[in-house]
């Protein structure tokens, strides 16, 4: 009898051998959901709300995150996957597959008799084993524009059809290309700003040189195209609103009072007057015109003077965007127009509106040199929307993950199955029941490649044995190609995975996996048990 | 130009999304279809409403965000249910839309995995109100077949409005969104504050001269936390005024793996969050509840006069408190206005000093009688007039600054012309020329060295289905005014005149200090889930210090 349960009758407890199968039931029952979207010919799951929204995915992490997961078992291991996706932006699915296998496989041994404490050890040992392997086996990549494609379009490609996705590819290696500077350090992916448009199709999404906003100008009379605009990026209020503060003004007759409150405009107006000023200076004459990005508001009565001298106006631009403007067309942020200068504007080739329906996007394009660019997505409804974009943002963190390693790993199984076959050769050499530890370390590696076999209609066992006598033999990594079944080499055809990706799933499965392994007894002695 | 200067309303967690609801609901009840009205309507419904465009049709939409946990929405859909997927349906309005979707898919069609949730079925209300236009003599037992805020959803939103928290779950009987500090954690997720305060930023580059925002927020759960880092951005990006009510519903759930005494104490101690930031982060803040204690036991429900309400009802509680949101907002939100009149004002007025809680009252619906004016009525009345609706609020009739509306009430009712006035003529209060002035003599008469702005607006509130009207009782005659004989039958109530205070004085020190003594009791390291969510034993005791010095604030001095 569990201790607890001398202190607290009513609690519930799971112990040894019993507490290992919840463990273990429930590693399988969460690897049995998942296992079906591995890789490019994984299957796509709908789901569907009781309403009746729709939302399509492929994205392990997105997967985990619509199930209500109510297993604390399987939500630990939830939890290690979604930890997998905020540190490397891939390989969600893998982690719960391999977290579900290594269980598996200590079963057997941990049925036979086999301490699971041995077994720990032995997964340790056989992870720094695997890791070393790791190392061994990355390439280091120059960085250029066929490597980043190879690694977008292996990660993109698990997750949305071939064609989408080679269109995805092209378009976050130049999204990223356009802002990486020289040095080949990663980006700050904040200043790829991902904004989507329900409207055509999937196929229509294209990265702009440049920034779209979602709004637009609000007043009719404003100019809906420029070309050779200044582009002034401005946080200052042109609105005119009494302070918050009481502040009440003392007047004795009513005409003092009205001088008072035109006085308080009167601020305001001499603000957009600064602004018009620079307007006449520099572009009076010439072909250039003249464009206001303001993070604060314009009110009607400052939106008509500008209006009058066809300048554009928007006010209320998104924080994050007064940065990226900057960064695209040059220029400053303002936060005052004391000493308002030429040099502080930005330039643009040409700003234009484009209206959808009751929102208007604002497009400023054709930048000299361009620091930070938008990924404009297309398609027809909101669950495709959301769908590309969940693949874009995973795509851009594939590449960006490159830039940090410099390195890439082979794809397509390939480290899983030379990573097995070199365990299997150290596990020789350890004396001692760990052996046999090391060995169900390497036989769980190979759930990747079966779960893809499985997954493209092949014969696991077949593929598998198959793979291992051709990897034997060669000395490049051997891979399995999905469209035949048949051995490939993942270097040939630009397969690669992230080397972080890799790294971080070798790590965190087996520190999940051995915390759950050395679980012996689960109690719930809560106050209000078993609810929720 | 219009002149219109807008608001933006923002309701946090599952009750104030149903005292939104109701809220709504008399919004578009009291709109006027009839194009041959002369008069624009008293009210501006500019302020609370934006008008879009859908597929060619205008549409006119609450100028709102609502959030909510995942699972309360039921059957309407999260974007809506007035941007629908139109063209999907009419392409082929036999087929199943599911194996529409499926086959505008590109991928394999054998590899494509649905994951259906059962459908859930509409309740009668809601789909009689797709199929007619709703007629107000349908019966639905709304009091009893409620269940959340959804079945009694008369206006549709626009899809920017509805927002869900996909990491907690709706319960009926737990709440899962439990501490402050777990709300606060949740903003911290960048995607969250990214979406919703993208959405908020669309608003308001709508808006021309928007005077401020309104948040209606849950403060025992955690929702508070969401709501004060809210207001907290808002005040840091926008600068307006914002007026908050925070909400203690009569139904309080208990938390996911906590029993009864546990879930009280991290109700407080939310409560206590809530009311500390607030001090510092609204413009003003009115707590609102039915119940007349809401710190440790939240019980005792208050009564009103003339009508009875199910205590522990949910969806007759919201009610009357969106009914006082609705008439006190009135203040600004009306078509005249004077320079006066907006929402900055409105908060200056009542929060000097300091003093940013206020307590609230009212009176629904106000007792007049049917044949009587308002001069008569005022000269017999006796006793309270409004009923307090703030937690633990006490406020009496001294030295005190108020804000009172009164709407109904036409100016006819006000008192009799000459010839008839008879005994009126030796009243002092019969040189009054409009309601206002009259009810302004009358609080100077009985209040004590106060001060009180007074409107009043002709137009009654409109208690049409869904409104809970059941709960007047029979002395209710269908115009909403005090029947002359009395009826057994219960009247059809159309309509009814209210009054509502919002109130400040110093005696609500008493209240601030009997939440801090509550508060200062809970030995914190014995709830662990506010350390789990990350907060700092600094960060408490820096919380009952705030209170403490917002109590200040109210103590006597002298100026009040």
């Amino acid at each position: 009898m569990a201790a607890i349960s001398l202190l607290n009758p009513k609690a519930e407890f799971a112990r040894a051998a019993q507490a290992l199968s919840v463990n273990i039931t429930a590693s399988k029952g969460i690897q049995d959901v998942m296992k079906t979207n591995l890789g490019p010919k994984g299957t796509l799951k709908m789901l569907v709300s009781g309403a009746g929204d729709i939302k399509i995915t492929k994205d392990g992490n997105v997967l985990l995150h619509e199930m209500q997961i109510q297993h604390p078992t399987a939500s630990l291991i939830a939890r290690a996957s979604t930890a997998q996706d905020d540190i490397t932006g891939d390989g969600t699915t893998s982690t719960v597959l391999l977290i579900g296998e290594l269980l598996k496989q200590a079963e057997l041994y941990i049925a036979e008799g086999l301490h699971p404490r041995i077994i720990t050890e032995g997964y340790d040992q056989a992870r720094l084993q695997a890791l070393k392997i790791l190392d061994d086996m990355k390439r280091p990549v120059e960085i250029n524009r066929k490597n980043l494609q190879d690694i977008a379009r292996t990660a993109l490609r698990t997750k949305l059809n071939n064609q989408l996705a080679d269109l995805l590819t092209d378009v976050c290696v130049d999204a990223i290309l356009t802002i990486k500077k020289d040095d080949d350090k990663s980006v700050d992916l904040h200043m790829v700003e991902i904004m989507e448009m329900q409207h055509k199709s999937a196929t229509d999404t294209q990265l702009v040189k440049g920034i779209v906003m979602d709004h637009g100008s609000r007043h009719p009379d404003m100019p809906k195209r420029l070309e050779n605009a200044y582009i002034l990026t401005c946080n200052v209020s042109m609105e005119y609103e009494k302070t918050e503060v009481n502040s009440g003004f003392f007047y004795k007759t009513a005409e003092e009072r009205e001088h008072f409150v035109l006085a308080e405009r009167d601020f305001i107006i001499q603000r957009v007057q600064k602004v018009i000023e620079l307007k006449k200076k520099l572009c009076d004459g010439t072909n250039k015109s003249f464009v206001v990005i303001n993070q604060k508001g314009i009110d009607p009565n400052s939106l008509d003077l500008l209006a009058k001298e066809g300048i554009m106006a928007l006010r209320r631009a998104k924080r994050r965007n007064m940065e990226r403007l900057a960064l695209a067309c040059g220029g400053l942020a303002l936060n005052s127009f004391d000493d308002i200068k030429e040099e502080h504007l930005g330039f643009a080739g040409v700003v234009y509106e484009h209206v959808l329906g009751e929102t208007k996007y604002t497009f400023v394009e054709d930048c000299k040199v361009p620091q930070s660019v938008t990924i404009l997505m297309k398609g027809p409804n909101k669950h495709t929307l959301h769908q590309i974009k969940d693949a874009v943002r995973d795509g851009l963190r594939a590449i960006n993950n490159t830039l940090d390693d410099k390195c890439l790993i082979p794809g397509a199984g390939s480290f899983e199955i030379h990573a097995n076959l070199k365990l299997r050769d150290h596990a020789r050499t350890v004396k001692g029941k760990t052996r046999l530890a090391i060995q169900a370390y390497a036989d769980a590696l190979l759930v990747i490649p079966k779960t893809l076999a499985v997954n493209s209609g092949f014969d696991s066992q077949d593929t598998i044995v198959k793979l291992q006598e051709e990897a034997e033999l060669s000395t490049d990594p051997i891979g399995l190609d999905l469209s035949t079944g048949e051995p490939c080499k993942p270097v040939d055809l630009g397969i690669f995975d992230n080397y972080i990706v890799k790294k971080q799933i070798l790590n965190s499965c087996t520190v999940i996996a051995t915390n759950l392994l050395l679980v012996d007894e689960i109690m719930r002695a809560g106050m209000s048990s078993l609810k929720g | 130009m219009s002149n219109t200067k807008e608001i933006i309303t923002l309701q946090f967690g599952n009750y104030a999304n149903f005292v939104g609801t109701h809220f709504w609901n008399a919004q578009e009840h009291s709109f006027n279809y009839d194009p041959d009205v002369e008069e624009p309507a008293e009210i501006n419904h500019d302020v609370l409403f934006r008008e879009g465009k859908f597929f060619k049709n205008i549409t006119f939409t609450p100028r709102m965000l609502l959030l909510d946990c995942k699972g309360s929405l039921k059957y309407i859909k999260e974007s809506g249910n007035l941007y629908s997927n139109i063209s999907l349906e009419r392409n082929n309005p036999e087929k199943n839309l599911l194996d529409q979707v499926i086959h505008t898919i590109d991928w394999d069609e054998e590899n494509i995995e649905v994951m259906e949730s059962e459908e859930i079925p509409m309740t009668d209300y809601q789909r009689s109100l797709m199929e007619t236009d709703d007629d107000d003599e349908k019966i639905f037992d709304l009091k009893s077949s409620v269940q959340n805020w959804p079945d009694f959803m008369y206006t549709r939103y626009h899809p920017r409005s509805i927002n869900i928290i996909k990491d907690y779950e709706y319960h009926n009987d737990i709440s899962t969104l439990d501490t402050f500090s777990a709300g606060l954690q949740l903003w911290n997720n960048p995607f969250f504050e990214d979406d919703y305060c993208d959405k908020i930023r669309m608003y308001i580059e709508e808006c021309d001269q928007s005077q401020g925002f309104q948040t209606i927020f849950d403060s025992i759960d955690g929702f508070s936390g969401v709501a004060i880092k809210c207001m907290e951005y808002l005040e840091d990006e926008y600068s307006k005024s914002i007026l908050a009510f925070p909400l203690i519903p009569n139904r309080t759930k208990t938390f996911q793996f906590a029993d009864e005494g546990m879930s009280e104490t991290i109700r407080l101690v939310n409560l206590a969050f809530s009311y500390a930031k607030l001090s510092e982060h609204s413009s003003l803040f009115i707590p609102l509840s039915t119940m007349e204690r809401g710190w440790r036991n939240i019980g005792e429900p208050r009564k009103f006069p003339n009508m009875s309400y199910e205590s522990d009802n949910l969806y007759h509680s919201s009610s009357i408190l969106s009914s006082f949101i609705d008439t006190m907002s009135l203040q600004y939100r009306l078509r005249e206005h004077s320079s006066q009149n907006y929402l900055s004002n409105f908060c200056a007025q009542m929060n000097t000093y300091g003093r940013k809680m206020c307590g609230g009252k009212t009176s629904l619906p106000f007792p007049m009688q049917e044949k009587e004016d308002l001069i008569e009525f005022l000269d017999k009345f006796d006793g309270d007039l409004m009923q307090s609706i703030s937690p633990n609020v006490k406020i009496g009739t001294d030295r005190i600054v108020q804000h009172v509306t009164l709407r109904g009430l036409s100016k006819t009712r006000l008192k009799k012309p000459l010839e008839k006035a008879k005994d009126q003529m030796k009243m002092a209060a019969y040189k009054c020329t409009s309601i206002s002035e009259m009810l302004q003599l009358y609080f100077q008469c009985n209040t004590y060295a106060s001060l009180s702005h007074v409107a009043a607006v002709g137009s009654p509130l409109q208690v049409k289905l869904p409104f809970p009207k059941e709960f007047f009782d029979s002395r209710i005659a269908s115009n909403g005014f005090l029947r002359e004989f009395q009826s057994e039958e219960k009247a059809n109530v159309r309509e009814v005149p209210i009054m509502t205070a919002v109130q400040n004085s110093s005696e609500l020190a008493n209240t601030l200090e009997n939440l801090h003594t509550h508060v200062e009791r809970v030995k914190l390291a014995k709830v662990p889930r506010f350390s789990d969510s990350g907060l700092e034993k600094e960060e408490y005791k820096e919380l009952l210090e705030q209170l403490l010095v917002f109590k200040e604030q109210y103590d006597e001095n002298s100026f009040l």
